[in-house]
């Protein structure tokens, strides 16, 4: 187990070093100077020129590279000029209301998907089942900005129920903290339920008529007890990887729903930072993303494990 | 197995942990803070969770996130928002774009026009509690001259320099009659700042943000929001207040300026109370304008003009420039960027009406002639040959992209074959500065208040490298006495039309929408003066 996580985990190396290269030359490649976005409109040329050569733009591709490189293996991604701090520290702060985000999305998600994928699976075209039907038609047509436009409307400005933008961390209190965050959690948690509940249902159906589950009927076992603890369990391994795969993409898309929400997170921050050309936050945050692309990938395969002994783990 | 099972759940809950470690915290601030709402990470959080502060602060939204805080720096939009209710200079503009004295308590210039002398008004504070003295005036306006695009050309090699503790003289090599404005502007602001503030200053901007205004810098959570409160030690000057100058009263405890970029969230955060005032278009306006709880302020926002390469293979050629001139019509453009008549107004000159010295017909023949028959007469001469004019712009701020449509349109009914090169503003910025990358660029300029600020007449932007040019823009900015201005600046603007270093388009308003119970809100250029604005509770 130990050997396997350390596998995975160096894993990660070649993958971040090819995905360093590729970022590095995309954001130096693209046109667009910090130096000019810094000085702005009419910013004649000597001045452009000697501030690239204060902020180190004038060393040559491949030195920043490896410069860039040799810091970032001893933890240090740089400095943004920006914000004036380090990048490891910028990237500490705003990851925070994106995982939050992250994760409250996802509880919606489930709570939503996993009780309607089941009894639409129960009880084939049925009530639950018609509703799933249009539900995850909705979900996953509607899109995501639009639901937010419409959540803001309803909820924030005509009823006041909730802000309509803006993060407040838990550390001011849990109310307040689910405040903020429950809009953005369920315009992105909508099309995740929708893609989880059908996930469920088709999984659940797939074991429905297994031995084991006529067993268990036979055996008198509750049909409730049978769903949850016969059939979802063994179903669960499509279900996880679905839920792993949309947590991943909500941690590496969530820029318009910052945006739009306003919320202090990556996305906006990797938003921001390619407008100004802050090359080492830019570069910092997709390392970062994919870093965690990676790990939720690990997590999800030791789930595997986890639900289902037939699954083993070995280094 | 269950050992197995066990070492995987407990790995499986570090990473659980890990991700709810999230949950506990957000981006941490920039800048010095002492305000207990400064814990919360969003500025909404930090705005709506303190119902004690309710009445006393002002909620203003930013569109567009700002990459410094450094007056000199101001380039406009945001930063000059923020700025300018933090520092003051020597001057500042009334509502005619007149500068008046702020922190300088009178000035004498020499007959030749070459010596300034500026006396300072004593007993002002900085918001560290330094009084400000001629070594602080001395020190930010030198830094500011050199550092500010704007100021560079006009003030060479002269500096300014402390005479005694209340006295500072500029002393230039050529007469100037426009330094009053210059150190008005509210972009490249000229802003005093502590001695010590400008030595500490990184190229890429001051690390404090010290200023002398009614309100001092607390906070700024970078792309969330800028916290000031009340600076209780402002001395306001005595004369009435009007733009920018005169008495200024900060009558609220707290001012937020919260980033919002998203235009319909911006609009909704307005509507549900959290935004004091926002930004209006022709989509919003039917929503707002007959609410009885939202008054709406109409002000000159920005003046669009039509930028020439003049280093590109075509426009270098003046016959070109006067081709392109001869077909714009105005009307269409400027509908394009507003969307309604109410919100644009034609005007030949390229200053605004309302700056009674510097505005000017002369010349204004060649201004929205609408005559297709001409620029293709004109496109003859030249020799076009079918060559394409690459149209520079950007979708991301303004509205450079309407407008630029709408020139294309006109250019192809006139046979020349366009082509449109959309960037991102850091893109367009320095494609703009590269004389082989574009040949046209339609945009916005803010508050245009003396030839000099006028970039486009300047050869690092779009290239002006012309004598006559550079003579008449100096014979303008020199001349000595009313009559003789008048004269320089009618000269000035007639070979304006006639070199086309740009082609004027006219002038843009803005809408702000604020509610009925904010009081006193005044607007210049469309940035806000929050002194004087109350907040009824």
């Amino acid at each position: 187990m130990g050997a396997y996580l350390l596998k995975r985990i160096g894993a990660l190396i070649p993958t971040l070093l090819i995905m360093s290269v590729i970022v590095f030359l995309i954001v130096y490649l693209i046109p667009g100077d910090p130096a000019r976005v810094m000085l702005g409109e009419g910013a004649d040329e000597d001045s452009v020129r000697q501030l690239r050569q204060q902020m180190g733009l004038n060393e040559p591709l491949l030195r920043q590279y490896v410069d860039w490189a040799l810091s970032a293996l001893r933890g240090d991604m740089g400095d943004s000029y920006v914000l004036r701090k380090p990048v490891t520290q910028a990237i500490l702060e705003y990851m925070r209301p994106t995982l939050s985000l992250a994760v409250a999305a996802e509880v919606f998600a489930l709570a939503i998907a996993l009780p309607l994928g089941l009894q639409a699976a129960s009880r084939r075209g049925g009530w639950a089942d018609r509703l799933l039907s249009a539900y995850s038609l909705l979900g996953m047509t509607v899109p995501g900005f639009l639901l937010s436009l419409f959540l803001v409307l309803l909820f924030s400005v005509k009823l006041h129920w909730l802000p309509v933008s803006g993060y407040a961390p838990l550390s001011t209190g849990l109310g307040n903290f689910l405040k903020y965050l429950i809009l953005p959690a369920v315009s992105v948690g909508v099309l995740m339920s929708a893609l989880i509940a059908r996930m469920v249902r088709a999984s659940v159906l797939e074991v429905r008529n297994q031995d084991y589950v006529r067993t268990a009927r036979a055996k008198g076992v509750r049909e409730t007890r049978i769903l949850y603890r016969h059939m979802l369990r063994n179903a669960l391994i499509p279900i996880l990887t679905v839920v792993g795969g949309t947590f991943g993409t909500l941690v590496a898309g969530a820029a318009i729903v910052e945006t739009i929400f306003n919320i202090p997170g990556m996305g906006q921050l990797l938003v921001s930072s390619v407008s100004h050309r802050d090359y080492a936050v830019v570069q910092g945050i997709v390392l970062v993303i994919a870093g965690m692309y990676v790990l939720v990938n690990l997590a999800v395969d030791l789930l595997y494990a986890a639900v289902d002994p037939r699954v083993k783990i070995r280094g | 197995m269950k050992s197995y099972r066990s070492r995987i759940g407990l790995t499986l809950g570090a990473l659980l942990l890990a991700f709810a470690s999230g949950c506990s915290d957000g981006p941490d601030t920039t800048g010095a803070s002492s305000s207990a709402e400064a814990k919360a990470s969003s500025p909404a959080a930090a705005v709506s969770t303190d119902t004690q502060t309710q009445g006393t602060q002002i909620k203003y939204p930013l569109s567009q996130s700002l990459p410094t805080l450094d007056p000199h720096l101001s380039l406009g939009g945001s930063n000059a928002t923020v700025v300018l209710n933090i520092y003051e200079g020597l001057f500042a503009f009334n509502e005619n774009y007149e500068p008046v004295p702020m922190l300088a308590e009178s000035f004498d210039v020499s007959e030749d026009g070459r010596t300034y002398t500026f006396k300072l008004r004593q007993g002002v504070k900085f918001h560290n509690g330094k009084e400000m003295k001629a070594e602080d005036v001395a020190a930010s306006l030198n830094r500011w001259k050199d550092t500010a695009p704007r100021a560079k050309s006009s003030f060479g090699e002269a500096s300014f320099k402390e005479d005694g503790d209340y006295t500072v003289v500029l002393e230039l090599k050529d007469p100037k009659n426009d330094i009053q404005a210059q150190l008005s502007h509210v972009l490249n602001f000229a802003a005093i700042m502590p001695k010590e503030t400008i030595d500490s200053a990184l190229p890429d901007g001051v690390t404090e943000y010290i200023g002398t205004g009614p309100f001092k810098f607390v906070e700024w959570k970078n792309d969330q929001y800028v916290h000031l409160a009340k600076f209780d030690d402002y001395r306001p000057v005595s004369s009435e207040a009007s733009g920018f100058s005169g008495k200024k009263e900060a009558l609220v405890q707290d001012v937020y300026f919260t980033l919002a970029t998203d235009n319909a969230t911006r609009f909704s955060s307005f509507l549900a109370g959290d935004f004091d005032a926002v930004d209006i278009n022709s989509d919003t306006l039917p929503q707002v304008e007959n609410d009885p709880n939202i008054t709406l302020i109409k002000d000159l926002s920005s003046d669009f003009n039509l930028v020439f390469n003049k280093k590109s293979e075509l426009f270098s050629n003046v016959k070109y420039r006067q081709a392109v001139t001869a077909a714009l019509d105005a009307d269409q453009i400027l509908l394009a960027v507003t969307s309604t008549p109410d919100l644009y107004r034609l005007n030949p000159s390229y200053m605004y009406k309302e700056n009674a010295q510097w505005y000017s017909e002369a010349g204004s023949e060649a201004y929205n002639q609408k005559d297709p028959d001409k620029a293709k007469k004109l496109l003859e001469e030249a020799g076009y040959a079918g060559q394409t004019v690459r149209l520079l712009t950007t979708k991301e701020t303004g509205n450079f992209y309407n407008a630029t449509l709408m020139l294309q349109s006109q250019l192809e009914q006139i046979g020349v074959k366009t082509q449109i090169d959309i960037y991102d503003y850091a893109t367009m910025l320095t494609k703009r500065g590269e004389e082989g990358s574009w040949d046209l660029y339609l945009g916005p300029f803010l508050v245009p208040s003396t030839p000099s600020q006028l970039l486009y007449l300047n050869p690092t932007y779009g290239f002006a490298d012309d004598a006559e040019l550079a003579k008449l823009l100096q014979n303008a900015t020199s001349a000595i006495g009313e009559d003789k201005i008048k004269q320089a600046n009618d000269e000035l603007q007639a070979y304006e039309w006639e070199y086309l270093a740009a082609a004027k388009i006219g002038d843009t308003y803005k809408y702000t929408a604020i509610r009925s119970d904010l009081k006193g809100l005044t607007l210049l250029g469309g940035f806000p003066n929050l002194a004087n604005t109350s907040v009824n509770p």
